[in-house]
């Protein structure tokens, strides 16, 4: 219904999308995506990895 | 093969879900070539040069990517992201220093007793819209993007409701006061 409402028809006039925005996004989030993973090694993997070394030090003392 | 080749045959909600279990960069591709176009429109709308909406898309997205887990399907998908996209244009109005100087000048005139216009949406429709564009851009950018979720994208009040977390009384008196600032500025501009 563009033709009743004057603000769908704000959106006529559509620009095009600078050609080198996915590559640029898509690095973004990739970068993104590489910290959540090392961060989730260091905060969830890496105590639980230590918390075994450690049980296994000790149960070898033992 | 994946699952997510046939993109058309795929809900952005269910496109969503994914990116929100994996965090798969290439499936969030497919919600970005979706709605690329659109956001950066709607960015640009924000934006008063052509490298600002490319910035602010590029953050857009980032920022999209980091917080889809915050879509719970309260509203169609596509209204939460315009909603997310205007959040983040409108703070990004607002932390600019210069515009926050221009807009207190602009706005000396608000006040708590601010008169409100009774606007019609029929008439508010059919408003001219090369003097609406104008307006559009004077008022508060809290204000255009209420507008624009409300007329331009067809968010319900009850979506308004669930995205802003307000009553339906707030809801409605907001978009009353976006309108009735709207049309006043548009009666400014000849």
């Amino acid at each position: 219904m563009n033709s009743n409402n004057a603000f769908k028809k704000l959106e006529d006039n559509v620009r095009s999308v600078p050609p080198d925005m996915r590559q640029k996004v898509m690095k973004d989030v990739a970068m993104a995506k590489l910290l959540m993973d090392f961060t989730f090694f260091v905060t969830d993997n890496y105590p639980a990895a230590l918390k075994r070394l450690f049980r296994t030090l000790d149960n070898n003392e033992n | 093969m994946s699952k997510f080749t046939l993109r058309d045959a795929i809900s952005d909600e269910e496109l969503v879900k994914e990116v929100t279990k994996t965090k798969d960069p290439e499936i969030f591709g497919q919600l970005y070539d979706r709605y690329v176009s659109r956001v950066y429109n709607k960015c640009y709308g924000f934006s008063r040069t052509p490298a600002e909406a490319e910035d602010l898309t590029q953050d857009v997205f980032l920022m999209l990517y980091l917080k889809i887990g915050k879509f719970k399907g309260y509203s169609k998908f596509s209204t939460w992201l315009y909603s997310f996209v205007y959040n983040f244009c409108v703070n990004h109005v607002n932390r600019n220093t210069q515009r926050k100087m221009a807009d207190r000048t602009r706005h000396l005139d608000e006040r708590d007793d601010e008169i409100l216009l009774n606007v019609s949406d029929q008439t508010l429709l059919q408003l001219s819209v090369e003097r609406l564009k104008k307006a559009m851009n004077i008022i508060r950018p809290e204000d255009k993007a209420m507008l624009l979720l409300k007329y331009q994208d067809d968010a319900s009040i009850k979506e308004l409701m669930a995205l802003m977390n307000l009553s339906e009384s707030a809801v409605k008196m907001r978009l009353k006061r976006a309108k009735s600032r709207v049309v006043q500025e548009y009666n400014k501009i000849k």
